[in-house]
Parts: structure tokens; C-alpha cells; sequence
């Protein structure tokens, strides 16, 4: 079962190559997909956060921000030190917080051309994966593009913020939501879905008119509905919400509030206890 | 002008010919003022023609009158124009003493007329009994007023038994404003004027079942309180309680204010038992409260979306539709519906959508003006996301047009010099450009792709949509990225023998056909990574360019590769996807389908606003 899904799941996501370039194009540009199942998907970070990163084992396992591995990161900074050479170009990213030094291989026509819009002084944001080489932490980058929309520079800081506080909030169980034991469960039996077979019918009838109900608020009236005989008078905990249907408590309370508000439920025993209407 | 007292029936003048055109045509009207008192920067009273009342306000420039004494509570004034409005959803009126002159300072008293005082002015030396001549003048006035006085004492004893009671508790117990108010004080009374009462709601709950309403107080400083009653309170005083009467209340409890629950800005909220005491004030004028507003930016009522806070908005009017009738789904009535385009500052516009009488009131209003750009301020919006963003009006919501408020006055000026020739454009725009599909906002139901992928079931019976902002990471280069689809119906064609293609829906062949999406892309966010689905009109806008111009850049063979490279230039790029989930079957396995149903541009700006917010939440 596990073994076939990663056969599978190899032998899709690297398919046939037409170009001579495609299979190191692949290997550069995009994550093995063994990888991609245990680990975060693309992490906003700051070099300063890099630089506090440790790594267990050797040179080529995953670096661990607040015990969660990193796979590919996204940093913006500014560029100097760049230099070209046939095989590679390296620049040397800073972002306020700290500099690192970045490689960026050259095999196609395509990684020549985008690194050529980069320049010394240049605000950049970079797609990238870590790696330690000699002992130094360094970037292979995947993408670096120049800044042209000067909001993205406090956006980034932001999102590093959200993105290190949530992973800091799931790591000390404040929410229950979300185990990462509980994602590597689910994760085997995914693979790529066959996207050569085009469906037979009008691509339009498969989209669905939008319920009136938000997604999230969908998922509450049907469990408080499914359960509403069992628990008596007394209602359904937010915290059973949360659980069962794995959404984060913050989202489970705004939507609570905003049914509430509407008339769909109310509460009962106490506010965290609701009831269909 | 020899005889000082007011116009008769001049209230009925008033209320009769509610906006005048023109003061050249007002007869001659003189009320008394009585309870004057000011209110923000205005002054309210109650405007006395010795039968009838109406509310009344003295607009603030006017205000040096009142201030240096001309115009006194129990004087006279006379009203040279004015207007007659309705309290915003309450059946009462008031009136607008936009120009008023005093004619005399107070009287003695409040006036009052009777057909015996007008007997007694007809005959004053009958009822005077002397003739002399200076005490003749001095008798002649003292008797009317002793009997007057006598008959308004008698009628009010009369009329009304429980005002002495009232009285009596105005006199042995401070009244408090509310403001003082907090739940570690001991005995209490407060005098307000009910300015909202909710519906009797019953419900169920462990203890049995129970019924609850509320109403919102204010006071005569315009501050307010949301008074909840249960059960036998709720009965007892659910019928007292009248929509714009004044009351003097004591013995309930203060807690601090549920923020979830609260209508009106207090940090308590005040609990009425059943032996709380409520009296009626008789005669009383309501306290209409100031409109405090708090308003939100056009350009940043984004966040706001679909959520459950109202929102106050300031613009200026740009276009006023004609009225519309909406036929409501439940009870199937028609309401009638105007809307409104309003811009600010931040030169974005929005549409608010005026309901029943603020669509025929106040909507032909704005309609009969819109060409002098009014300034409009609309307290208790709600947000929602129809082409983007769009603003309602609730039962609640109060439009003022043109209001002397600071923020209308800077609007006026930044119009009038800037905005009048700014290009503006929706505040929706770019947060959800395929507004006619009915999409929600991508700022709604944001949530992390992990939270998909750690629930397979999701989506079970009908799609779950979700928001969220990710990152394309892979398009595989050599996937089937289109098929050939008619160009009339965009429904699959097959290639015929010979030339041209066919179509089974339109059960024609044609000589062309167009190329359209269907493809697979990787996205990743901060908390996981998948693939998800895409179509045509959401893959142009994640690629760049359509799906025929693809086709034509990969039949370019050449060492450059355009095709390659335009694929490239897709990935490593963020977007904010609006997506739909349903559990898929391959092979006997459970999969889940994630199909793109909108794609726009990350704004930073915005997107580090709705950050922010979150950040606040999770600290909290």
C-alpha cells in the first residue's frame, strides 16, 4: 500500500521527460515527493529565523523551526555579492535581520534569463530550499524575482509573524486543531490525480451553485444537526466542534457567533454549548 | 403683538406643511419652549402651542441665541424656517428649527388654553372687578394666572394619578446619568427614554424554558444601555415598556457587557428583575441620542466582509439608483430597495443598498439631490460580499444627509478640490473580479491548507468552499493542459473525419474550434502543500495568457522553449484562491478534489490588514 502509493505517486509526478534538461529541472525546481508528505508546505521566514534553525542528523536532513521542519522557504531582501559563472549564480540575500548566502543552478534557458533581472541592490523575493554545505546554511533558490509592489516588503515581515505564531500555537496545544501525526495519516493515500484524463462532460456543469451557508458554517448546522438527538437538551461543545471537524477554534467561535447572530443556533447550558434552532 | 402668547394650533401648522418652500410664505408661528436642553452641540425642547407638542431642535447655529439668553426654557419663539423630519423607524416627528427669533423670555409658566381663559380675555374688566387704573392692569393678569393654575393642577391630578409617585422619586433620589453607572453601586435611578425594543424571544435551555427581551435606554446626555429581561420580568414589563416614552428606573443589575451580544457602545449592560422599579414619566419628550458614528474607510471595509460587526460609512454620493421592489422569500412580500454609490477619500466607491423606507424616503431624497454631491452618513451597515463588497441597510441603520459633522465637512473640502475629478473605482475590484458568478470574497472562510488535507471527508454530500492564499509551486509541463472545446457552447469537440469539428451539443460541425484549461497545479501555503484543479478561466489568469496562445508558444520548438518558459514564469507565484472540496474515489482510494473557483492578486496592502487582525485574534 505505502510502497505502491510512492511508486505511483514518483513515477506521476515525474513522468516522461521530452527535454534532455527536464529530469534536473525537476530535481531543482520542485520538492521529492516523499518529502513533501511529512513537512510544511512553503514557509515564509527571515534569515535571522534560518540562522536559529537546527538540524538534527546530517548534512542532508530538514532544518526545525519551532520543532516543525522546514521544507521549501520564501525570503525577501535585498541582493549584493552577485555573481555569475556558468554553472551557477550566488548572491548574498539581506533582509534586515541577517544576510545568507543563496545559489541559484543554471540549467535551462529560463533560470539565465530571470537571474538576469536580478541585481545588486535589488529587493528580491526568493523560493528556495535550505541546505548546509560545509557547514554553512545556505539557499538553493528556485525562484528570485525583483520586488515591484514595495507593500510586499512589511507583507513578508507580516506573514512571518502569523506563520511562526500559529506554528508556535499548534506546537504548545493552545488549539487542538490539526496534529501533524494526524496529517502524515491521511497523506499516504494521496496522489496525483490523473489530470491527462479530461472529463467527459461540460466542465461548467461540475461546478456546484454556492450554498447559503459559508463552508465553514455548512459544516456546523450539518454536525449539529447529525447530533442533535443524542446530547439531549444539553448542546454540542465547541471543543467536540473542533475535534470532529478539525477546524481551528478560532474559526469554530466566529462561526458559532455569526450563526448565532443569524438565529441558526443558540446556545444552551452555558457559551461554549450550542443547539440547532 | 399687544397680547405675548403663542399661535393657536401652530403645531398643527407645523406638522400640516412639513417642509416649506419658502419663508415668505410661513403665516405667523409662536411656541412656547419647554424642557430645553442641550444635546452635543445642538439644543432639543419641546415646541408648546397650549394643545399640542412636538419635539423640537435648535440646530447649532443657532445656538449663540439659547446661549446669551434670548431664547430661555418657557419663552417664546417665533419659527421663520423650519422642518418637520420622522424619527428614523419611529412613527414619531420633529421638528427642525432651522431659523427661529425669540419673542419672550420665560413665562411663568407653561401655557396652557381653555375655552373659559378665552372667555376671561374677552371680558378682563368682568373678571377684574376694578377700575383703576394701574391696579386694573395688575388684577387683570394675576386672575387669569391663579385660575389657570388652578385648572392645570386639577386636570394633571386628574389625568394622571401615578405622576406624583414619578415626582416623588425625582425629588427623594439623584438621578444618575448613565455614564456613572457601574455594577458596584448600591441604590440607583436613572431617567430614560426607550430608544429601541427588541422582540419577546422564548427559548429553551437546561433550566426549562424561558422567554427575553431587551431594550436599548438612552439618556438626556445621549448616552446609552441595553436592558435585558427574563422570564417574569420579562412579562411584567414587556407591555410597560413603550418605543420613545421616558421612564425613571432603579433596582436592576449591571454586569460588564457580552461583546459578543452588545448592540450599543456601553462596557455594562444592565439586568431588570422582577422587583426592579420602572416608572413612567408623563409627558415627557424622548431623548433622541446623537448619532455617534465610527466609521471605517471605504478602501478598508474588506476585512469587514461577511462578518458580524456593523460598520458606520461617510461618502459622497455619486450615483442614486431608481427604486427597486425585492420580493423577500419567506413571507414573500415585496420591500421596496434603492441603491446607492458613495465614495470617500481613499477614492474607492461602494454601493449600499437602502431597504424599505430609507428606499422611498430617504432614497428620493438623495435622488431629487444627487446632481449637488450630498455628504451621507450611514450608521449600522452590513457588510457584505456581492461584487466584492457591497454595504445593506438593517431595520436599524440611520441615514443622515448632509450631517454638521466634522468628517462631512472634511469630506466636502477634499471633494470639492480633489475628488470631483478623481478616478475612482470600486472598493470590490480585484478583491473578487468574477463578481457575476456570485463568488464570495476571498477574505471569507480563509483557512490553512492543512486544514483541508487533515480531513478527508470533507465536503461529504456538497462541496465545502473555502478561501485561501497560496503559492503555485509545479505545473507539470507535459500534462494535457486543454481540451478542444466549441466555440459557441465551450462543451467538448471531436475532430471529424475529413475537416472541422463537432459539436454534440450544438449537433453541428464547425471549422474551428478554441482551445480551454483543464489542469493540474501544486500549491503550497505555510502549513501544507497539494494539487489542486483548475479551469479555464481561473488557469489565464495563473498562466498568463490563454490557452490557444499556449498552444501556439509550444509549437514553437527552439532552444528557448517559450512554452517552458511561460510555465515557469507561472510558478514561484501567490495568489488568493477561492476553492471547492469534495471527497473524489480513484482506484478504490479516498482522495479529496480541489477545484479553483476564483483566482486574484495578492493584494499586500489588504492581505497585511487581514494579517493583522488575525494576529490580534490569536493574542487574545
Amino acid at each position: 500500500m505505502f510502497s505502491g502509493s510512492q511508486f505511483d505517486a514518483t513515477t506521476a509526478f515525474s513522468g516522461g521527460g521530452f527535454m534532455s534538461s527536464q529530469p534536473s529541472t525537476l530535481n531543482d525546481s520542485s520538492p521529492a515527493p516523499s518529502k513533501s508528505r511529512e513537512t510544511q508546505g512553503l514557509v515564509p521566514v527571515t534569515v535571522k529565523q534560518i540562522s536559529e534553525a537546527s538540524q538534527s542528523g546530517d548534512e542532508k536532513s530538514n532544518f526545525v523551526i519551532n520543532g516543525v521542519d522546514l521544507n521549501n522557504v520564501t525570503l525577501l531582501g535585498m541582493v549584493f555579492e552577485k555573481v555569475e559563472r556558468n554553472t551557477d549564480v550566488n548572491f548574498v540575500l539581506d533582509d534586515g535581520t541577517g544576510r545568507i548566502k543563496c545559489r541559484r543552478w543554471v540549467n535551462e534557458a529560463f533560470d539565465t534569463k530571470e537571474m538576469e533581472a536580478v541585481m545588486n541592490g535589488m529587493y528580491v523575493r526568493v523560493y528556495g530550499h535550505l541546505k548546509s554545505f560545509q557547514g554553512v546554511k545556505q539557499l538553493v533558490t528556485f525562484s528570485a524575482r525583483p520586488v515591484t509592489n514595495f507593500d510586499e516588503i512589511p507583507f513578508h515581515f507580516i506573514d512571518c509573524i502569523h506563520n511562526h505564531l500559529r506554528s508556535k500555537i499548534k506546537m504548545e496545544g493552545i488549539t487542538s486543531s490539526n496534529p501533524s501525526s494526524g496529517s502524515s495519516l491521511n497523506t499516504p493515500g494521496k496522489s496525483a490525480p490523473n489530470g491527462s484524463q479530461a472529463p467527459s462532460s461540460n466542465p461548467v456543469s461540475a461546478q456546484h451553485s454556492v450554498d447559503g451557508l459559508k463552508g465553514i458554517d455548512k459544516l456546523i448546522m450539518d454536525y449539529l444537526e447529525q447530533h442533535s438527538d443524542m446530547s439531549d437538551g444539553r448542546g454540542i461543545h465547541v471543543d467536540e466542534l473542533s475535534r470532529e471537524l478539525k477546524l481551528p477554534m478560532e474559526k469554530i467561535k466566529l462561526s458559532l457567533k455569526t450563526l448565532a447572530d443569524d438565529g441558526e443556533i443558540y446556545s444552551t447550558i452555558d457559551d461554549d454549548h450550542y443547539k440547532k434552532a | 403683538m399687544a397680547a405675548k402668547t403663542v399661535t393657536p394650533d401652530a403645531v398643527s401648522t407645523l406638522l400640516a406643511n412639513p417642509s416649506p418652500d419658502s419663508t415668505s410664505d410661513l403665516p405667523d408661528i409662536v411656541v412656547q419652549v419647554l424642557d430645553l436642553k442641550a444635546t452635543g452641540n445642538k439644543y432639543m425642547f419641546t415646541a408648546n402651542d397650549g394643545k399640542t407638542k412636538l419635539k423640537a431642535m435648535i440646530p447649532s447655529d443657532m445656538r449663540s441665541q439659547v446661549l446669551s439668553g434670548a431664547i430661555q426654557n418657557l419663552g417664546l419663539i417665533r419659527v421663520l424656517d423650519y422642518t418637520v423630519n420622522d424619527i428614523p423607524n419611529k412613527s414619531d416627528k420633529y421638528l427642525l428649527a432651522i431659523k427661529c427669533e425669540a419673542v419672550s423670555p420665560a413665562l411663568e409658566m407653561e401655557i396652557k388654553s381653555e375655552e373659559s381663559g378665552s372667555g376671561i380675555l374677552l371680558k378682563p374688566k368682568v373678571e377684574g372687578g376694578v377700575k383703576t387704573e394701574g391696579a386694573a392692569a395688575g388684577i387683570l393678569l394675576k386672575p387669569k394666572q391663579e385660575v389657570v393654575t388652578k385648572s392645570a393642577n386639577q386636570i394633571l391630578r386628574e389625568q394622571h394619578g401615578n405622576s406624583a409617585p414619578a415626582a416623588r422619586m425625582a425629588m427623594t433620589r439623584r438621578v444618575r446619568p448613565l455614564v456613572s453607572l457601574n455594577p458596584y453601586q448600591g441604590n440607583w435611578t436613572i431617567k430614560v427614554s426607550v430608544t429601541s425594543k427588541g422582540n419577546m424571544r422564548t427559548y429553551k435551555n437546561a433550566r426549562g424554558d424561558g422567554c427575553v427581551f431587551n431594550v436599548e435606554l438612552t439618556d438626556e446626555d445621549g448616552t446609552q444601555i441595553q436592558a435585558t429581561m427574563f422570564n417574569n420580568a420579562a412579562r411584567k414589563f414587556f407591555d410597560k415598556f413603550v418605543l420613545g416614552k421616558v421612564y425613571y428606573i432603579s433596582r436592576g443589575t449591571l454586569k460588564v457587557a457580552n461583546k459578543q451580544f452588545k448592540t450599543v457602545q456601553n462596557d455594562y449592560e444592565m439586568t431588570l428583575n422582577e422587583n426592579s422599579e420602572v416608572e413612567e414619566v408623563v409627558g415627557e419628550a424622548s431623548f433622541v441620542p446623537e448619532t455617534k458614528f465610527n466609521f471605517v474607510q471605504i478602501d478598508q471595509l474588506g476585512p469587514h466582509v461577511n462578518k458580524s460587526e456593523l460598520v458606520d460609512v461617510i461618502g459622497v454620493v455619486k450615483n442614486v439608483s431608481s427604486t427597486m421592489s425585492i420580493r423577500r422569500k419567506s413571507d414573500n412580500e415585496s420591500i421596496p430597495k434603492r441603491d446607492i454609490t458613495i465614495a470617500d477619500d481613499t477614492k474607492k466607491t461602494v454601493v449600499v443598498s437602502l431597504w424599505n423606507e430609507l428606499a422611498t424616503t430617504t432614497g428620493e431624497e438623495l435622488l431629487d439631490i444627487v446632481d449637488k454631491s450630498p455628504v451621507v452618513a450611514i450608521k449600522s451597515l452590513k457588510v457584505g460580499d456581492f461584487q466584492g463588497v457591497s454595504l445593506s441597510t438593517i431595520g436599524r441603520s440611520v441615514v443622515l444627509v448632509n450631517p454638521d459633522i466634522p468628517e462631512a465637512k472634511n469630506l466636502r473640502s477634499w471633494y470639492d478640490f480633489e475628488g470631483k475629478d478623481a478616478a475612482m473605482d470600486s472598493v470590490g475590484s480585484g478583491s473578487s473580479p468574477i463578481s457575476n458568478n456570485g463568488i464570495r470574497s476571498v477574505y471569507t472562510d480563509r483557512i490553512h491548507l492543512s486544514d483541508i488535507i487533515s480531513n478527508p471527508s470533507l465536503g461529504d454530500g456538497k462541496p465545502a468552499f473555502f478561501s485561501l492564499r497560496g503559492h503555485i509551486t509545479f505545473i507539470k509541463p507535459d500534462q494535457a493542459m486543454w481540451y478542444r472545446a466549441c466555440k459557441t457552447c465551450n462543451k467538448k469537440v471531436t475532430e471529424s473525419f475529413g475537416s472541422g469539428y463537432w459539436c454534440d451539443g450544438c449537433q453541428k460541425s464547425d471549422e474551428q474550434c478554441s482551445l480551454r484549461y483543464i489542469m493540474v497545479a501544486k500549491v503550497s501555503d505555510g502549513s501544507a502543500e497539494t494539487f489542486i484543479s483548475v479551469f479555464n478561466q481561473e488557469a489565464e489568469k495563473i498562466v498568463g495568457c490563454s490557452a490557444d496562445d499556449l498552444d501556439n508558444l509550444k509549437l514553437q520548438e527552439g532552444e528557448d522553449n517559450p512554452y517552458q518558459m511561460t510555465l515557469k514564469e507561472a510558478t514561484w507565484a501567490q495568489h488568493l484562491f477561492r476553492v471547492s472540496v469534495t471527497p473524489n474515489e480513484y482506484n478504490g482510494e479516498k482522495r479529496q478534489r480541489i477545484t479553483v473557483r476564483a483566482v486574484v492578486p495578492v493584494d499586500f496592502a489588504a492581505e497585511s490588514r487581514f494579517i493583522l487582525e488575525e494576529l490580534s485574534k490569536m493574542r487574545a
